[in-house]
């Protein structure tokens, strides 16, 4: 009896309408996509469409691994194991490519979706945006990894191309390259694709520490080895364990430290400040400088033999003024950071003040670059970069522009344009759209800035 | 021209970046002269590039890529055609007669203009 009123009671219940439960879906931040058994999307809400950059009209009716693009949907989709087993998964931790190309961190969650009668009728996926988390994850921990380098430019790329190699071995890596070219990046790169990313990574500015101190931060020290040591405190060597240790400005560091760390890097032993055991040590190192270590050898101000045991496997980091290619990249991508860290929503930047900062000469390199994008988070809340919002020396330095920049305006429309193209597969009415301009204005600017477009286009 | 497309359950892989199994077909004067399926699961991203690059794709013609694998692809001698979807034989064949820009064969979302991604598209956007 009970029972039966229990019963009555739910169905007399007032339900929800279907646009009370899509209002409901769409007011909340996460994103929730419905499927059928035959895994096409039925719903799909506004987090959802922000998230995965797919209008819900287009997502409708399309299978559901063409409109989220999940880095697990063709080895172990979560949905279709829910599907399997009736179990949910619960905050599984994957990525997205959205449809700028960007790898979105999500985390996501499934459900059996079932009619009334208790019959399966498809499934539920939720999923979170963990793009800003995942940023200060890495802006706290510098747990950065190989795709965290934007680059484009050739030289890049074959860095990009033996770094996984690098990693695996575990030999001693030099990294030159000027100051804010991004070694530092590049090393923890290295040190998290390799076996021992489970491990600490530490890094050492051997060019701000005097002598004496960076000998007991490398080295630590016993108690009673000097006056102010009152206990022993491990060094950098020590404390990296099975680690990494990253020797900033290695160039910088005096003939006496240089013999000790030839010993380190010779049979991995070094002994503490005022101690009598050896002890040994096991992280890899990698040591970067802004200097050119060569040259320093043949002035006699570095070690011959300590240049040849850091430089086994050696890497140049181009300067910014040589990778042009990448500025846009970068602004792209010091942007969107600087909106998940600051709360901003700031979209782009306006074509004078691209046209600035690609033919700017950057004597800071890339953190040069993300100082002016910076700057310009600091002035503006939301819209778009424009000139006033970039620091005056750039704008005063502009003219002073002398390697690989665009000579004129038409180099650089000549470049944007090609850019545009090959993007959109030589296709003159989508680059047109993508440059936002006329078919016929694209048209006329191939023909009088001399484009040369392949045989076989996208027409 | 030898054409690679990232292959599952016959469709075209929806990430190229996870990809693990390749349709390689070459053409010859028109005509297919060769057509394998092979499975590069367990190699590195760059393995699965140089991979395809020495048996000798001209073109790759594949799903979603992340932004950072398309920079890594389009460094090489291959080119990259993004935002594909459907039966990969279908693809091909719309490849081969210049249809690739029917709608359904486009990934949503991308349907409006092909894009790899905006890069300094906010420029036009520009409110000034």
């Amino acid at each position: 009896m009970a029972k039966k009123r229990q019963s009555t009671e739910l169905s007399d219940k007032p339900r929800l309408t279907n646009e009370e439960v899509s209002a409901i879906l769409n007011s909340i931040a996460d994103g929730v996509f419905t499927v059928d058994k035959d895994w096409r999307i039925t719903s799909f809400n506004k987090a959802a469409e922000k998230i995965t950059g797919v209008p819900e009209n287009e997502a409708v009716g399309e299978y559901c691994c063409d409109v989220f693009r999940a880095s697990i949907c063709e080895t172990e989709c979560a949905l279709h194991s829910t599907m399997e087993t009736g179990k949910p998964v619960i905050n599984k931790a994957i990525y997205i490519v959205n449809s700028d190309g960007e790898k979105v961190p999500i985390s996501i969650s499934t459900a059996l979706l079932k009619d009334k009668d208790g019959n399966i009728i498809g499934g539920v996926e939720t999923f979170r945006d963990l793009s800003m988390v995942e940023q200060l994850r890495k802006e706290l921990h510098g747990k950065f990894v190989f795709e965290d380098i934007v680059s484009k430019n050739e030289r890049m790329n074959r860095i990009f191309e033996i770094l996984p190699l690098i990693a695996e071995s575990d030999s001693p890596v030099l990294i030159e390259g000027e100051s804010g070219t991004g070694k530092e990046l590049i090393a923890t790169a290295i040190h998290n694709l390799s076996q021992r990313r489970d491990g600490t990574f530490l890094r050492v500015n051997c060019g701000a520490l005097p002598d004496n101190l960076l000998e007991s931060e490398l080295f630590g020290y016993k108690a009673g080895a000097f006056t102010d040591a009152r206990k022993d405190k491990p060094g950098r060597f020590e404390l990296a364990g099975k680690g990494t240790i990253l020797l900033d400005e290695i160039g910088d560091i005096s003939p006496a430290l240089q013999v000790k760390l030839l010993r380190v890097l010779q049979d991995g032993t070094f002994e503490p400040l005022g101690g009598i055991k050896t002890l040994k040590s096991e992280a890899r190192i990698i040591a970067s400088t802004n200097r050119r270590l060569s040259e320093m050898v043949n002035e006699g101000k570095f070690r011959q033999d300590l240049y040849y045991r850091i430089n086994v496997v050696k890497l140049e980091v181009p300067p910014l003024r040589e990778r042009r290619e990448d500025i846009p990249l970068l602004v792209e991508h010091f942007i969107g950071k600087f909106n998940r860290l600051k709360g901003k929503d700031i979209s782009g930047i306006a074509a004078d003040v691209a046209r600035i900062l690609i033919n700017y000469d950057y004597p800071g390199n890339i953190r040069e670059l993300e100082n002016i994008i910076e700057h310009a988070f600091v002035l503006l809340s939301g819209g778009v970069i424009s000139k006033e919002y970039l620091p005056d020396d750039i704008l005063h330095r502009k003219s002073e522009v002398t390697t690989g920049a665009f000579s004129n305006v038409d180099d650089f429309q000549k470049r944007m344009i090609l850019d545009a193209l090959r993007r959109n597969n030589w296709n003159r009415t989508a680059t047109a759209k993508d440059l936002g301009m006329h078919k016929t204005t694209l048209y006329r600017k191939i023909r009088n800035l001399g484009i040369e477009l392949p045989a076989r286009d996208g027409r | 021209m030898t054409i690679a497309v990232p292959t599952w359950r016959n469709q075209v892989s929806p990430v190229l970046d996870e990809a693990e199994n390749f349709t390689v077909v070459e053409f010859k004067g028109g005509k297919q002269v060769k057509s394998v399926l092979i499975n590069l699961a367990g190699k590195s991203q760059m393995e699965r590039i140089r991979q395809l690059e020495a048996i000798g794709a001209d073109v790759i013609l594949c799903g979603a890529v992340s932004n950072y694998y398309y920079n890594l692809v389009s460094a090489r001698n291959i080119k990259l055609i993004p935002w594909l979807r459907g039966n990969v034989s279908t693809v091909l064949d719309a490849f081969l007669s210049n249809g690739l820009e029917h709608k359904r064969f486009i990934m949503p979302g991308c349907r409006r203009r092909r894009r790899m991604c905006r890069r300094f598209g906010q420029i036009n956007k520009r409110k000034e």
